[in-house]
């Protein structure tokens, strides 16, 4: 291993652990839940439900920014990691529009009478199940992290599930969020009990 | 100059090696951070800091955030090039020797 090597490792478990708090599972899972049971309600509006990140961003960072600073400390991340940052959250941001106008062209399509839409409807329940775990994907990509790998897999498979047995997709999604939450509050619990705040300096 | 004589012995202190190592890899850090990510105690940290800012390799800046005081440290252009020197130094040595 080189210096550089040496020092690249360094840095990406510095990071690491400072990002392994469960604040982003915990909202992401918060997502999950919320877009499952929209989608339960069968509401013409349940596709403007994958736009809940918006409003969630904000307040994850604001929440995040509290309770993990005030435990963990503050740390200004080096030139070459903050365009990383920069790079993936892009990244993430236009999965996210994609994300939304996939969903939005599959129920535009799936609304209208003069297309065939047989193949659709086969694995219509599944669909929203799929892009979720592509977004899951993505946020593994952008955070270096193997747990967002494993909900993207568990949403893949319970929108397979979805699409088998022809359920409610609403209901897979919400069960997934809730793992994704249960998730979440474990890693924050455990983070709490590690990093108490300090009295002080 | 022998190997021992041009090791620089103010980074050579393990406790400040790693304080270095750790404020080497972002652009700053406060008190607490440090202390989560090396372990050390605040009186370690403290003491190693003004050694290594009485050395010139670290900028201390004091401040408030809200009503909770706050110490961020941040490795000086000089403290960067020591730490990399210091380091190819002990790579020398390291290789010499096998």
């Amino acid at each position: 291993m080189t210096n550089r090597d040496v020092l690249t490792a360094l840095e990406d478990r510095v990071y690491r652990r400072a990002t392994s708090d469960g604040m982003i599972d915990l909202f992401y899972g918060l997502f999950l839940v919320c877009l499952g049971t929209v989608w339960i309600w069968q509401s013409d509006f349940s596709v403007f439900a994958i736009l809940l990140p918006a409003g969630l961003i904000p307040i994850g960072i604001a929440t995040r920014s509290r309770f993990v600073e005030s435990r963990l400390g503050y740390v200004k991340w080096a030139e070459p990691r903050r365009k990383l940052e920069q790079r993936d959250w892009t990244t993430l941001l236009v999965s996210g529009v994609l994300l939304f106008l996939v969903a939005m062209t599959f129920s535009f399509v799936g609304n209208r009478s003069d297309v065939s839409t047989d193949i659709l409807e086969a694995v219509a329940p599944g669909i929203m199940g799929w892009l979720l775990a592509m977004g899951a994907f993505a946020v593994a990509g952008a955070l270096r992290t193997r747990r967002f790998l494993a909900y993207g897999s568990l949403l893949a498979a319970a929108a397979a599930m979805t699409v088998l047995r022809n359920s409610e997709p609403g209901w897979s999604i919400l069960v997934c969020g809730l793992v994704v939450v249960a998730a979440g509050v474990v890693m924050l619990v455990r983070f709490a009990r590690d990093y108490p705040v300090p009295a002080g300096e | 100059m022998s190997f021992v004589e041009r090791l620089d012995r103010c980074l050579h202190e393990p406790a400040r090696l790693v304080l270095v190592a750790n404020l080497s890899v972002v652009d700053e850090a406060d008190f607490l951070f440090l202390s989560r990510q090396t372990g050390l105690t605040a009186g370690n940290i403290s003491f190693h800091m003004s050694k290594l800012e009485e050395a010139g390799y670290v900028d201390v800046r004091k401040e408030f955030v809200g009503k909770k005081p706050r110490t961020t440290y941040r490795l000086t252009d000089e403290g960067r090039s020591a730490f990399t020197q210091h380091r190819e130094r002990l790579k020398e040595l390291l290789d010499v020797g096998r």
